[in-house]
């Protein structure tokens, strides 16, 4: 028995594709890590929001965004990964914070803040879905093992019917990358490709790129 | 730089030691999967328990427990991994759901139910941890990857400083076991041993296997 997707009560969230991520001038590239493999999300995600505009699915964004002194980055900012603060990851009001430009999002779209990995935990995602009663969501963005899975989870115990891109996602460690996939597809949802998504939505897209 | 263990504000919570899960006989076991692995946790989590009551660290046990007829399952029962109801895990007030009788909670330790693979989702565990000003918490039990890391997860964003023990957790697979760990130290927690954790709390423990 497989989980279907369709377009009725659907949502597509994008997470966290911004500069800070997805661009050379980044604050992850800024920490050393492969950028280029989170920018490698964006074509397959710049086809998920096509797809979702086609079939009338709702599209939610996620921003990571921290206040300019870092106050709100707590334990994981302060003791697990303090290269974060200093090299000014996602600053309020700053580029790195922005959604890249292939992927602004338009008005009417959602775009949730939030200053943790899990776009559920101390924002307003889920009293919007339930607003609009929307019972699964279709994820794509970065990254796969952190934002992307700890928001998957979240959804999945609050009984969201939760799909995964699996090209429309991005990590910068290939091991994290695979055991992520695998994780979402065992107990929190159903991972599936974009093909597959665009033929559950019943949408054709001519030339996106 | 170290993220310092102390036994001040601190709490062991010790995720789903149930029957169903590290008994040869439990549900999980019936499912096919390779009860041992998660079995593996145990000695490592009685040594914990042991050093916590030396060290007046309070002691949280979670359990898995599910409606028996699974009104309360949602998505993952019925879409994701339904297979979980038809080997009835973890049923209210069945041997399964009961915590394994090797781990042996006291009548002062809190036991937290829960329907969910995060220990804080829906739960009153996180008022409790406020109440007592409860700052760090370590972390042990089963599955590595599933409930442990989602607790992991849940526990870190909330600020609490968060200690992950890899000896004293359990996983049927090996990959997702080692990623998993490599995860949470990724972003969300400290990855120790049971000596680790003895040492920083200042205990000793004579011969407690």
């Amino acid at each position: 028995m497989t989980m279907e997707l369709g377009r009725d009560k659907t949502a597509l969230v994008v997470v966290d594709m911004q500069n800070s991520y997805c661009r050379s001038g980044g604050r992850i590239e800024k920490l050393g890590f492969p950028y280029e493999k989170l920018a490698a999300a964006e074509p397959g995600c710049k086809r998920m929001v096509a797809a979702a505009r086609q079939a009338d699915v709702p599209v939610i964004y996620t921003q990571y965004v921290y206040q300019s002194d870092f106050k709100d980055g707590g334990f994981i900012v302060n003791e697990i990964m303090p290269g974060l603060k200093d090299v000014g990851l996602c600053e309020l009001g700053s580029w790195d914070a922005e959604i890249i430009d292939s992927l602004t999002p338009e008005p009417g779209d959602m775009v949730v803040q939030k200053n943790r990995p899990s776009a559920f935990y101390s924002t307003q995602l889920e009293s919007v879905l339930a607003a609009m009663k929307i019972r699964s969501l279709v994820f794509c963005g970065v990254t796969t093992n952190m934002c992307v899975e700890t928001t998957v989870r979240d959804a999945s115990q609050r009984d969201f019917r939760c799909f995964v891109v699996s090209d429309a996602v991005g990590e910068v460690d290939d091991d994290r990358a695979e055991v992520a996939l695998i994780t979402m597809g065992f107990f929190f949802g159903r991972v599936l490709t974009g093909d597959e998504v665009l033929e559950s939505w019943k949408v054709e897209l001519s030339n996106v790129a | 730089m170290t993220i310092e263990l102390r036994k001040e504000n601190c709490a062991l919570i010790v995720v789903d030691m149930q029957n169903g899960f590290i008994d040869g006989k439990g549900s999980m076991a019936q499912l096919g999967f390779d009860w041992e692995k998660l079995a593996v946790a145990s000695p490592g989590v009685q040594r914990l328990v042991a050093g916590a009551r030396k060290a007046d660290v309070s002691v949280f046990w979670t359990r898995y427990v599910y409606e028996p007829d699974f009104r309360d399952g949602g998505v993952q029962m019925e879409e994701i991994m339904p297979g979980l109801k038809e080997v009835n895990l973890c049923v209210a007030g069945t041997w399964d759901a009961e915590i394994h009788p090797d781990m042996k909670p006291e009548d002062s330790d809190i036991i937290i139910d829960k329907n969910r693979p995060s220990s804080f989702y829906a739960t009153r565990l996180e008022s409790y941890l406020r109440s007592q000003q409860i700052e760090n918490v370590v972390v042990c039990g089963v599955t590595t990857n599933i409930c442990v890391e989602t607790t992991v997860r849940d526990a870190s964003q909330r600020d609490f400083r968060t200690f992950v023990v890899r000896d004293a957790v359990g996983e049927v697979d090996d990959f997702r076991g080692e990623t998993s760990l490599k995860a949470m130290e990724y972003l969300f927690a400290r990855v120790m041993n049971v000596n680790d954790v003895l040492d920083e709390w200042g205990v000793e423990l004579s011969n407690t296997a």
